[in-house]
């Protein structure tokens, strides 16, 4: 069993000013990936009556664990977005 | 402003509890503003070479009015490029003559308009055994005869690139009347000069504000801050419209004194005695050091970030915004191993509050 993998962080400051004011939230977007996903490649085929077919069509299905999240500063107050785990506020 | 990092640890954790982790940069910046860290060599040298890789954000320059190029100054063109470039130039316009030169009147043009100014009839700087110079003085500046002379140098500050530009007008008047003045051979006193000082001021504000002076360009009037009582005297309320910043010089004279007591000093006299515009104002510190002779230079002046981030966090008045290091040629400030002094410059303007 692998780690999960942070793929990146993404950092937004109001007004894309490039940096926050005191009292001011950045947001946190963590993109992750856990690496012991599965991928499930599914054939789809369609057939009618006649025995026509059509051309296959392949999806992949991705079987993660659910990951979670979590982030924490010395200086600054850190909260989670209740409705998006891998979103965070940091005032 | 001044610049926090805050460090954010992210952990993210899968379903068998197998962790990883990564750190991500916030950058929060105070309210405070984010101070020019300057330079001035002595004798108005070439700073370029010294100031390189530095963060320069400022420097100083010295003019006399009588001199016939006070902007950029003769042979320094390269200050222009500094300030197309956003380095903030505070340049000292003194009434005195520089080397004791002015022996006749000087006659020249204008824009068209031919002046002839007289000598100068004010010694100032009267120091017991010294030679007084000599400067322009207060009655010649408001009865008008030294006009030609603010002329030439409004018409070639007008013609400077814009870029923000401060004009200190004198060096230091606390200086300059210590010991009293003579105008015309008539004696004045420290405070009777401070006043004569005051309407020359007033009608040199005047002028430039007539003549059309851009916005970029700033007035102060020169102090170097070492007397509470005129530093009162020279900041009334009525003139605070015309200037725009407060003015000190900062000089450490012995090993006990920290860059927190020579910046503070006469910020608290400013902040206990001035008027509520006065004490506003943001301040422009032309002149800073420390003397070669205390063999401290360079870890003293990476003392200095700290005490600026903490004056101007704890100041509910005027913030400090431009403090300007002074290579002197003397003891004041002379930078003494040089190279040694240059590298805490550097590392200095890169700290917070100078980025």
């Amino acid at each position: 069993m692998a780690n999960p993998v942070i793929t990146n962080v993404t950092v937004k400051y109001a007004n894309d000013r490039g940096y926050k004011l005191p009292g001011e939230a950045a947001e946190l977007f963590v993109n992750a990936v856990d690496s012991d996903n599965i991928t499930v490649s599914v054939s789809i085929v369609v057939k009618d009556s006649n025995g026509n077919q059509s051309a296959p069509q392949t999806v992949d299905i991705v079987q993660s664990d659910v990951l979670t999240y979590s982030a924490t500063a010395t200086g600054a107050t850190v909260t989670q977005d209740p409705k998006q785990p891998n979103h965070f506020f940091v005032v | 402003m001044g610049t926090t990092n805050l460090v954010i640890k992210v952990t993210v954790k899968d379903g068998a509890g197998n962790i990883s982790t990564t750190n991500v940069n916030v950058i929060e910046k105070s309210n405070e503003p984010t101070v020019a860290g300057g330079y001035y060599v002595s004798g108005n040298g070439d700073m370029r070479a010294d100031t390189a890789g530095i963060n320069l954000k400022s420097f100083t320059q010295y003019r006399s009015l009588a001199d016939g190029n006070t902007f950029p100054g003769y042979g320094k063109e390269y200050l222009r490029d500094f300030i197309s470039k956003g380095i903030w130039g505070n340049f000292v316009l003194e009434l005195k003559g520089y080397g004791g030169s002015i022996t006749a009147p000087q006659t020249f043009t204008v824009e068209g308009k031919s002046y002839t100014v007289p000598i100068p009839n004010m010694t100032i700087q009267q120091r017991p055994g010294q030679a007084w110079p000599k400067a322009y003085g207060y009655d010649q500046v408001t009865s008008g005869k030294i006009d030609g002379l603010l002329h030439r140098a409004a018409a070639q500050l007008k013609a400077m690139p814009v870029g923000k530009i401060n004009v200190q007008l004198a060096s230091e008047f606390d200086t300059d009347h210590e010991f009293g003045i003579t105008e015309n051979s008539v004696a004045y006193t420290w405070e009777q000069a401070d006043t004569r000082a005051l309407s020359a001021l007033n009608y040199m504000l005047d002028y430039f504000k007539a003549y059309g002076i851009g916005s970029n360009v700033t007035f102060t009037i020169g102090m170097a801050g070492f007397n509470r009582a005129a530093f009162k005297r020279m900041h009334p309320e009525s003139i605070m419209p015309k200037i725009g910043y407060l003015h000190f010089n900062a000089y450490r004279r012995s090993a006990s004194q920290t860059a927190l007591d020579i910046f503070k000093r006469t910020k608290v006299w400013s902040d206990a005695d001035l008027g509520p515009i006065a004490k506003a104002k943001d301040i422009i510190v032309a002149e800073w050091g420390t003397p070669m002779s205390l063999n401290d230079q360079a870890a003293f002046i990476k003392t200095v970030p700290a005490a600026i981030k903490k004056l101007n966090e704890e100041s509910t008045t005027g913030k400090f915004v431009m403090t300007n290091y002074f290579n002197s040629n003397d003891g004041w400030g002379t930078l003494s191993p040089k190279q040694a002094g240059l590298d805490a410059l550097k590392t200095a303007y890169l700290t917070d509050p100078y980025v």
